[in-house]
């Protein structure tokens, strides 16, 4: 038996909390371990281990160590027996070991103060006839031989006392001396050591191992002045922790904890990761050194919590990531996470410890994650096949650089765990939105984003800029490769999306230029970086913006994430300045418009109204944004006016009266889907279907963009198309049409000229020469995007419009900068036309 | 000082701590201290072969295990011992000794098996001339 007592020069250094938690700690490590209380004046130990055995009230006893010592004083022929003056505690699920407790007695019961009023007058530990050491002796002796422990943990008494010196001078084996760093407890510690140095000798007993230990500290140690010296004195007297320095060896430090020393939370053995803080990584560092033959074990539970809270913390923290500031999927909340879990099998034969088990809403586990030693893998896998329905094990060992974690995955219970390449535990959202959480490819993420998964959206933006950005790495070491294909799949896998909501989160997300950390965005480095934000627009942006649902493309410009947002432009921009060769920038173009406005509120001095100027600023950008498109579920003015011709021909009515009675008339048109289909059919016949007031329209006076769904809707299937590529290439047609109408060309004119058809009349119709124009570049702008679907949409289409949309066909090899020259013409802007400038004359 | 006159005083220091002993009050172990010592003082007048020497001797050591001093007994039993002392009155000391640390096992018994009682005497006489830990000079 080892006999350790702890012992204090002065109080309240959570000596007893110490001992509280070696017992414990060791009797989870599957010894046996008895701790006896020996503070007589002031016993608490009671307290501490009755909390340490999940018992939130006090070991019911009336024995204890006064009351066996009042009892055998005197010394007696036939003694108390030992067992009805200690308490057996119950050590939480997993533990090996037992743990006894002698309490000093029941206090703080009167009969306890009575008993020890009775031990003072019948015995006293410094009588010379030695019967009051002998009592002390006995019952040390009964212990070791009766209750056989491994271990004896001695709560001693604080100061200098006949009993504390008994339990550290004749009992103990080895004695901890806790102090706190304040110059009264060291030199009171350090005379207390010294006289136990030599104590061994005058005693002829082996000598006691004596390990001081500075407790309650609140930061690093001072290594000058007095105080250090005396703690640098007690370490050469005693035992210090083992460090790199053999010549200048450390004290044992037990830091400040207020959350563990104000609940006198024991944590001595707990496996669970919420439990390690600093204070009880030091318990574990300590307790390595104090109890040799649990050395090893001990250095095993520390790694095992150092591995498992580490693990825990990169599961509760959004991660960052290279080129953002943080992942888009959530992280695990930290009540989905349960510590120290017992699964049973079925049969209920095995069980099997979970370090932590993430579970979703329901409760159902998710993940397990196990500290394993080596070779346990394969054990480990069957197992956890056997006893949970879990799709996720993380693995945790000891490697030689700290420790490594393997990620086991499955797609149902049903099958084996594989490993799996992933070097980060999936998260919670990773379980829902892959059938195999171990599989996080671009295709699954991917195929959830199709199946409605918008939190995917920022996760392929950022794969696609990681693909993208590997060139601008360089300097920065071993970066991503560049992957140019694989950032083209993203794309086209991007474009997909059929569901309008996401694929406006994916819209939102690619023109967020914030969303990347600044640091790493140093893709064109010659310009001061930044660069990638802006690839990321034109690039990705910019060929979704034409190629997702033209619901997806509006909406994005209609709603504001906050007030003073603007869209990002990058799609019309593709268009205008890549593909027309004009400049479109209707930001600045509503900003000087408002200026000329604000100039129109020039007081008397010619002075201007900053507040004006600024209110007109911001009510044209609010046309701008909620003017700009819209889905139109109004009949178009083809529609209406061929209805309004069908009135009896010698009619001669009011045409307002016949303008509303129409209206309402052509809506429930709309509204039956056969006649509507067969009026559709008709045109389709003959080639008639023009895009301007039937498919959509373009305002020139407001300039907006409609587009008239239900019509679009019951045209897709006649024309053998899916209505979305049909929308699309509306979309793309009227919006060439915008630009061409609003866009600057080299002079800084707006193509005024740029003729479009009127609703208010059915004669008032587009040029023939325009339309083929504009289909040119909208053949242009679709050539550019390279996607098929949209192509095939656009020659099915135009195949059935009237024949100057048809017109392109023949254009299409006219290199676009013929045909740009030909569009400046047509715009009809002064310079085009040769007319001298405004300001010369 | 001569015989008589210790005689004397060692006569009416045992009466005294006998009558202490009766009243079980703690004075009485100095008072066999004290007869020891007087005891001690006549051994040294008296030699061993003489029966008064031999008595003396006797005395001695009982009075100081009486006054509770083991260790007092021991190194008086170790000096009359190699002092002159018959075989008759080692043996005589040594069975006095014994006793006395055969009372503390039987008190004791769990103890005396991890440690000899002369051990347990011994340490308790040093704490108390040296008080807890030892720390008194």
């Amino acid at each position: 038996m080892q006999t350790i007592a702890f012992y204090s020069y002065k109080g309240g250094v959570g000596r007893s909390l110490l001992v509280a938690n070696a017992a414990r700690f060791l009797g989870m490590l599957g010894k046996r371990v008895v701790a006896l209380d020996l503070d007589v004046e002031a016993p608490g130990l009671h307290y501490k281990l009755g909390r340490a055995t999940d018992s939130d009230s006090k070991p019911a006893i009336a024995g204890g160590a006064v009351p066996y010592l009042v009892a055998t004083a005197k010394g007696a022929k036939n003694p108390p027996p030992l067992q009805e003056h200690v308490i057996k505690l119950a050590l939480p699920e997993g533990g090996d070991g037992w743990l006894q407790l002698m309490p000093a007695g029941p206090a703080p019961r009167r009969e306890y103060w009575t008993a020890l009023k009775q031990l003072r007058e019948r015995l006293r530990f410094d009588e010379p006839s030695g019967k009051g050491l002998a009592a002390l002796l006995d019952l040390h002796a009964r212990i070791e031989d009766e209750l056989k422990p491994d271990y004896l943990l001695i709560d001693s008494r604080t100061g200098v006392t006949e009993l504390g010196g008994l339990a550290t001078t004749a009992l103990a084996d080895c004695v901890v001396c806790l102090l706190v760093p304040n110059q009264e407890s060291v030199d009171g510690t350090l005379a207390i050591v010294e006289a136990l140095k030599t104590s061994s000798q005058q005693t002829r007993r082996d000598p006691i191992r004596i390990v001081p230990v500075v407790a309650r500290t609140t930061g690093d140690l001072a290594s000058e002045g007095r105080m250090s010296e005396g703690i640098k004195r007690l370490v050469e007297i005693g035992e210090g922790r083992t460090t790199d320095d053999k010549k200048n060896p450390k004290p044992f430090v037990l830091p400040h904890d207020s959350a563990l020393g104000a609940t006198d939370k024991i944590v001595g053995g707990d496996k669970k990761a919420s439990a390690f803080s600093p204070l009880h990584k030091a318990y574990l560092e300590l307790f390595q050194n104090l109890f040799p033959q649990a050395r090893k074990e001990a250095e095993e539970v520390l790694f095992r919590l150092t591995a498992v809270a580490q693990l825990r913390g990169e599961l509760t923290e959004r991660r960052r990531r290279r080129f953002r500031f943080r992942d888009a999927f959530d992280p695990w909340e930290d009540s989905a996470i349960e510590e120290g879990v017992v699964f049973k099998s079925d049969r209920g034969k095995t069980t099997r410890y979970a370090d932590l088990v993430c579970r979703d809403a329901k409760g159902d586990p998710l993940m397990i994650v196990e500290y394993i030693t080596e070779g346990e893998e394969s054990e480990a896998l069957k197992r956890w096949k056997e006893h949970g329905d879990a799709r996720c094990v993380i693995l945790l060992h000891k490697s030689k650089h700290g420790f490594g974690q393997e990620i086991y995955c499955r797609s149902d219970r049903w099958e084996k765990f594989l490993p799996t390449d992933r070097h980060e535990p999936p998260t919670p959202i990773e379980f829902q939105i892959f059938e195999n959480p171990g599989k996080r490819s671009v295709d699954g993420m991917l195929e959830a984003l199709h199946r409605g998964n918008a939190e995917l959206a920022p996760e392929l933006v950022a794969e696609w800029q990681e693909c993208m950005a590997a060139l601008g790495m360089h300097d920065r070491g071993p970066g991503p490769r560049w992957r140019p294909g694989e950032a083209r799949r993203i794309l086209d896998g991007l474009a997909a999306t059929e569901k309008v909501d996401v694929a406006v989160r994916v819209l939102r997300y690619a023109a967020r230029k914030a969303s990347l950390r600044p640091e790493y965005d140093d893709f064109d480095e010659r310009h001061g970086g930044g660069a990638l934000g802006a690839i990321t627009e034109e690039e990705l942006f910019a060929p979704l913006f034409w190629r997702l649902p033209a619901e997806a493309a509006i909406k994005y410009m209609s709603e504001p994430d906050h007030p003073f947002w603007t869209p990002c432009l990058a799609g019309q921009r593709l268009l205008s300045e890549e593909v027309m060769g004009l400049r479109y920038d209707p930001l600045r173009s509503a900003l000087k418009e408002s200026d000329s406005l604000a100039a129109q509120f020039l007081d008397e001095n010619g002075e201007g109204d900053h507040d004006e100027g600024r209110a007109l600023h911001v009510i044209h950008r609010r046309l701008f944004r909620e003017g700009r498109s819209r889905l139109c579920d109004d009949p178009p003015p083809v529609l209406l006016w061929d209805q309004k011709l069908r009135k009896d021909r010698y009619w001669s009515g009011d045409l307002d009266d016949l303008d509303g009675e129409t209206h309402e008339r052509t809506k429930k048109f709309m509204a039956e889907a056969t006649q509507l289909r067969t009026w559709l059919r008709g045109k389709i016949s003959r080639n008639a279907l023009v895009t301007g007031s039937l498919l959509g329209r373009y305002d020139s006076a407001s300039g907006r963009v409609e587009l008239y769904p239900a019509i679009l809707d019951a045209l897709g299937p006649l024309l053998g198309l899916q209505p979305r590529y049909l929308k699309n290439i509306v979309f793309i047609q009227l919006s060439v049409w915008a630009i061409a109408h609003q866009a600057h060309d080299c002079d800084g004119q707006p193509g005024f000229g740029f003729a479009v058809a009127s609703a208010a009349s059915p004669f008032q119709r587009e040029s023939p020469a325009h339309i083929a124009l504009s289909q040119y570049f909208v053949f242009r702008l679709i050539e550019r995007l390279g996607d098929i679907s949209l192509m095939e949409a656009f020659e099915k289409l135009s195949e059935k419009q009237p024949e100057p949309y048809r017109r392109w066909r023949s254009m299409r090899r006219v290199p676009v900068e013929r045909m740009r020259a030909a569009l400046l013409r047509a715009r009809l802007g002064e310079a085009a036309l040769g007319l001298p400038g405004a300001e010369s004359d | 000082m001569d015989v008589n006159t210790l005689n004397a005083l060692v006569s009416s220091a045992i009466w005294r701590a006998e009558q202490l002993e009766d009243l079980e009050l703690d004075a009485a172990s100095s008072a066999w201290l004290e007869v020891s010592k007087l005891e001690e003082e006549l051994t040294k007048i008296k030699p061993a072969e003489d029966a008064e020497g031999r008595i003396a001797r006797r005395g001695a050591v009982r009075a100081a295990l009486k006054a509770n001093d083991f260790t007092r007994a021991e190194d008086l039993a170790q000096r009359f011992a190699e002092n002159g002392a018959s075989r008759a009155l080692r043996k005589e000391l040594r069975d006095l000794l014994k006793v006395e640390a055969n009372g503390l096992s039987e008190r004791f018994p769990s103890a005396s098996r991890h440690h000899k009682p002369g051990e347990v005497l011994r340490l308790a006489k040093l704490l108390l001339e040296r008080g807890p830990f030892l720390l008194a000079a």
